[in-house]
């Protein structure tokens, strides 16, 4: 290939020349040039090596079926690996390295692969690296793999992302396309062209000559200008990556490079795919080589960027006068030859020097070849359209509601007759009967080299392999070769290796059948589809009110149940020492009182008249009798009988509760409460309302915890014989309501006061202060989870399965005597669940002052024979501070008969004795709690 | 045991939640009251004395007023003080949820833009409901008065909620590739 740039033509801004390097090499273009047509049009000829035997490749096609031209390019500090060269526009000052080449492109090292390709067939590594063992060989061929470099800690960009809608959306700016959207938007439609070029007109350009009277890029300047003159909208530089259910497009707008593409998610009520088609590769011996390209592409250069990319060019295209006549015009000399024709050869290694005709040679410098066309149906297939097999091609046929197709990509070359459908698709009316297209050549089985996938490295050799190994289904073809798995998706190569394959066996290419088409339909970034989801944004927790206040605690966070909440306090006195922070806090609360943000506990409250009667449904205990003003804990089940969640229920008044379950459930308890509520009740004599978020509360938990809250003046009588454990008063605080209610999570004397938002840090700052003089202080949640468990009680999802009942924890009493229906009263009376052998909720204590032991350590049994047996596992261990000595609670078969029993822990390979112990081991009779 | 608080920024001071661009402001506003209401529409009307709730993209006005959640439930803004608890009379339920929703208001010419960021939603799509997914986060997003809208979410969303806004509105501000 001998590239050249014309002195006048194309769509380049002459006045504007451009600077770049490649692999080091001083080089010009101008503006509106792409990588690799400015690279073409100053003569560089190789510009990749392949993928698997690094052989030189060259410019294959000049836009985004091009397999070759991947760059890593670097402007302005900033690096991007596999850089498409053929639609990435030129920017001065860029750094192109090829990839996959070492030290340069023109002088790769690692050629000499070419030299064993007959002992690096498909699938090779599958069979030569097997034994001893694939991981030996496996860090050397991910080294010599992959394409291009990734320079680490280089940061992404945000992308914009957003939602829009239209009537028509048109996909492709070219003939069809331009037609189409200007029927329609000149009959009132709302109507979104988008081409993913940066400028419009599509094949127009390539082929030159005029559209009524007008130079192709004059007439789809003038369809634009009518387009936008009707209140139509037209993006150039847009893809549309993908067509997903409901007619949603995604659309992919370009950015300058380094910054991130915008993202569209285009609704329409109609869409009307004009997408072309592309040059289907002609198979041959020595295809591959620099300087074998496709016809349309140097067309497309000659059109859009002024390069001629030969001036002896040998043509084989089935019809290859326009071709000719075009190039011809342009100065180049073209000679015809027959694609059918037998033993067609190239000659030259790293550049064409000439076409071997049946054993004669022609010289030439430049070879075009295509078989025929492959209509671009990928976007039709993401929409779930069915493709016919037709005059060697597939085209569309039955398809979805609101989908058309127009155009090259239907199958149709005639101009009258694609304006034509354009006119009836915007009108939404019936498209005009398809014409037979033009008519492809399809490969043979033939001899020496001849490559079906570019840029993957897969020959006709290795398709016949597949074949002979039974890798027959299309898909098994494309995973076991890599057929059409490269940036092209099988543009180039689907039709190609299907119509080998098919020879091999027999059947017509349909009954081979095709691969699956899915999106993208070209490379995207990820930041793409992040947005600004990243950082700090990507699934960001939901914040405390009270966390400045925790902050200027030097409480240490983290998130517990989707909130970021305190972990432990005082985290720079205890740096590195983080358990000292947690053992101070838990002894406090026990000697003392402990001060905790209770704010993430579930409010849910529910009401009206059946409220009662319905709570007493959804809960496995029984809360019909439960009396306004008391409180009382109960599980929540799935309809299997396991626990789903467990908490407490306060009756505010007669048609009042408020559920106040587990802080990570709450949406999950509202999703479970509403579809019981409109299942077999009243909906309108009960509502459920998630007032979660409204109040904060502070708990105050400790042998003094009375005599703090007495201090903050909630207005609620506290003493023990007016206000007993499992009660809820309503108070004032500071002229806000206040909830108060004696429940505990830490076996200690409890009140969990609940104030609006915006009374919540005077209600902090006042407990502290309150408390201080006794010796009280923060608690945070690590404590908090260490207290609960010296006392035995559970956090569903931690000390629980996804299969635990509730009388695994020893709460069978309603399963045995609640007379009336509840959700998992059916699954509680299956058999599984009177399995003796069920996982059951123990305690666990070390012996002779052993270490804690591992959560996630297996009980077994049968460790003495070498082959033990899991009994359950350890779900929480801690060190008790309280106690002085390791504490456990675990899940064990038979667990509840089992006291006293020593069993074996394992873990990691470790073996360790441990006894079964009940769950609570402080306060067992609950003094503590009720004083 | 893993501390994350430098993880995580200290959220913004509520009166600091404002930023002005040329096509798109933010900002907090704090509503003196905000109730919801469940039960039959036509009663719960009645209770709070406003004559409709609007849905989307009706022009709500500026508060007092009540959007519409679902055909069983309102959220009244601004309205009048409300006893909590079951309102036998009428059938409804009341809560007041003042400080659990955070409120922003989003004005300029890139308003709409701005919200279609994070959800499908255009003037020419009407809903019976302001309730949405915006980005993910539970929302409801009415429109107070031409390209004035505001979004409400569960107060403790409100820090990422607003790093999300901010960061669309600087994208905006952005000229378009």
């Amino acid at each position: 290939m001998t590239g050249r740039r014309l002195g006048k033509g194309g769509l380049i801004d002459r006045g504007r020349p451009l600077s770049f390097r490649f692999d080091g090499r001083e080089i010009q273009g101008f503006a509106g040039d792409t990588l690799a047509s400015a690279l073409v049009a100053s003569g560089v000829g190789v510009v990749a090596r392949s993928f698997k035997y690094h052989r030189p490749r060259g410019l294959w096609a000049n836009w985004a079926e091009d397999p070759n031209a991947l760059f890593d390019v670097a402007l302005d500090g900033v690096t991007r690996p596999n850089v498409h060269g053929a639609t990435t526009v030129l920017e001065d000052g860029m750094e192109l390295r090829s990839v996959n080449a070492w030290p340069s492109v023109r002088r790769d090292l690692k050629a000499g692969l070419d030299l064993f390709h007959r002992f690096l067939p498909a699938g090779f590594y599958y069979k030569a690296f097997m034994w001893p063992d694939w991981h030996l060989f496996e860090p050397s061929i991910r080294r010599m793999a992959g394409m291009g470099r990734v320079e680490p800690g280089e940061p992404g960009t945000p992308a914009l992302n957003r939602h829009d809608r239209c009537d028509l959306l048109v996909v492709g700016g070219g003939l069809a396309g331009l037609t189409a959207a200007r029927a329609a938007a000149e009959a009132g439609q709302d109507v979104v062209l988008v081409e993913d070029h940066p400028v419009a007109g599509g094949a127009l350009h390539g082929f030159g000559g005029t559209v009524d009277g007008l130079t192709g890029a004059e007439w789809a300047a003038a369809q634009i200008a009518a387009i936008r003159a009707a209140g139509g909208r037209v993006m150039c530089a847009t893809t549309a990556t993908g067509i997903y259910d409901h007619r949603l497009v995604t659309l992919v707008t370009a950015a300058p490079f380094a910054q991130a593409p915008r993202l569209c998610r285009m609704r329409a009520d109609r869409i009307v795919l004009a997408t072309g088609a592309v040059d289907r590769p002609l198979v041959f011996d020595g295809n591959d080589r620099p300087g074998v390209m496709s016809p349309f592409a140097a067309l497309d250069l000659l059109g859009r960027q002024a390069v001629l990319v030969g001036s002896r060019i040998a043509l084989l295209h089935p019809q290859p006068e326009p071709v000719a006549a075009r190039l011809e015009a342009a100065g180049a000399s073209v000679s015809i030859h027959d694609p059918a024709a037998e033993r067609l050869r190239v000659k030259g290694r790293k550049a064409v020097t000439g076409l071997c005709v049946a054993g004669c040679r022609h010289g030439c410098d430049t070879i075009l070849a295509a078989a025929g066309s492959t209509p671009l149906v990928n976007l039709w297939c993401h929409a779930g359209g069915k493709l016919d097999w037709v005059e060697a091609s597939f085209v569309p046929g039955e398809g979805p509601e609101g989908l058309s197709v127009i155009g090259a990509a239907r199958g149709t070359s005639d101009d009258d007759a694609i304006r034509e459908e354009a006119r009836q698709a915007a009108l939404g009316a019936a498209l005009p009967p398809r014409g037979r297209p033009a008519s492809g050549l399809l490969p043979n089985p033939l001899r020496g080299r001849a490559w079906v996938d570019l840029q993957n490295d897969v020959t006709t050799d290795d398709i016949a392999l597949a074949a002979r190994e039974n890798f027959t289904s299309v898909e098994h073809l494309k995973r076991y070769t890599t057929l059409g798995m490269g940036t092209d998706q099988g543009r180039n190569s689907n039709v190609n290796g299907l119509a080998l394959m098919a020879q091999h066996l027999g059947r017509t290419v349909p009954e081979v059948g095709t691969t699956k088409f899915r999106p993208p339909y070209v490379p995207v970034p990820l930041e793409l589809y992040g947005g600004t989801r990243t950082g700090a944004l990507n699934h960001a927790p939901k914040r405390l009110v009270l966390e400045p206040q925790h902050r200027a605690l030097d409480a240490a966070l983290g998130e517990y149940g989707g909130w970021l909440r305190p972990a432990w306090y005082a985290r720079t006195e205890h740096a590195g020492r983080a358990d000292e922070a947690v053992a101070r806090e838990v002894l406090r609360t026990r000697q003392v009182a402990g001060i905790l943000d209770a704010s993430p506990l579930g409010k849910i409250e529910v009401m009206g008249p059946d409220a009662g009667a319905f709570l007493n449904f959804v809960y496995y205990n029984t809360m019909a009798t439960l009396e306004p003003g008391r409180v009382r804990y109960g599980f929540m089940l799935t309809e299997r009988g396991a626990v789903y969640d467990d908490g407490v229920l306060a009756r505010l008044g007669p048609d009042h509760f408020v559920v106040s379950c587990s802080s990570s459930h709450v949406v999950g308890v509202m999703q479970h409460l509403e579809a019981w509520r409109q299942d077999g009740h009243d909906p309108d004599r009960i509502h459920v309302h998630d007032a979660t978020q409204a109040w904060a509360t502070v708990t105050v938990t400790g042998p003094r915890a009375r005599d703090i809250v007495s201090d903050l003046g909630v207005g609620v009588d506290l003493r023990a014989c007016a206000f007993p454990h499992m009660a809820i008063r309503e108070g004032r605080f500071r002229s806000a309501p206040a909830r108060v209610s004696r429940v505990s999570f830490t076996g200690e004397l409890s009140f969990e006061i609940s104030v609006p938002l915006d009374r919540a840090r005077i209600l902090w700052s006042a407990a502290l202060a309150v408390g201080a003089p006794m010796g009280s202080g923060p608690l945070g949640m690590e404590a908090l989870s260490i207290l609960r468990a010296e006392k035995g009680f559970v956090i569903i999802g931690q000390d629980t399965t996804g299969d635990t009942m509730p009388h695994d924890l020893g709460f069978a009493g309603p399963r045995d005597r609640k007379t009336e229906p509840y959700v998992g009263d059916h699954g509680l009376q299956m058999e599984v669940a009177r399995d003796p052998d069920r996982l059951q909720l123990v305690g666990l204590q070390v012996l002779d002052h052993a270490p804690k032991l591992a959560r996630g350590a297996h009980l077994v049994r049968g460790a003495a024979s070498g082959r033990p047996v899991s009994e359950g596992y350890v779900t929480s261990s801690y060190d008790s501070p309280t106690l002085l000595r390791p504490i456990a609670l675990a899940l064990l078969a038979r667990g509840h008969t089992r006291m006293g029993e020593a069993v074996t822990v394992w873990h990691m390979g470790e073996l360790r004795t441990a006894r079964v112990v009940p769950a609570c081991a402080i306060d067992p009779e609950g003094g503590r709690m009720n004083a | 045991m893993r501390d994350d608080a430098d993880r995580w920024p200290a959220p913004s001071p509520a009166d600091a939640m404002v930023l002005n661009g040329k096509a798109v402001s933010l900002r907090r506003v704090v509503p003196a009251r905000q109730v919801l209401v469940s039960g039959e529409r036509t009663a719960a009307l009645t209770l709070v004395d406003l004559p409709r709730a609007a849905g989307w993209p009706e022009e709500a006005g500026d508060p007092p007023h009540a959007l519409s959640l679902r055909r069983d439930r309102i959220l009244v803004i601004d309205g009048p003080a409300m006893t909590a608890g079951w309102c036998a009379d009428l059938g409804l339920a009341v809560s007041d949820v003042t400080c659990g929703l955070a409120v922003f208001e989003v004005t300029g010419p890139a308003a709409m833009t701005l919200l279609a960021t994070g959800t499908e939603i255009a003037l020419s799509e009407p809903s019976a409901s302001v309730l949405r997914l915006w980005h993910g986060f539970e929302v409801m997003i009415c429109r107070l008065a031409g390209d004035r809208f505001r979004i409400h979410t569960g107060a403790g969303r409100a820090e990422a909620l607003w790093q999300t806004a901010c960061a669309q509105a600087r994208l905006l501000e952005t000229p378009a590739p």
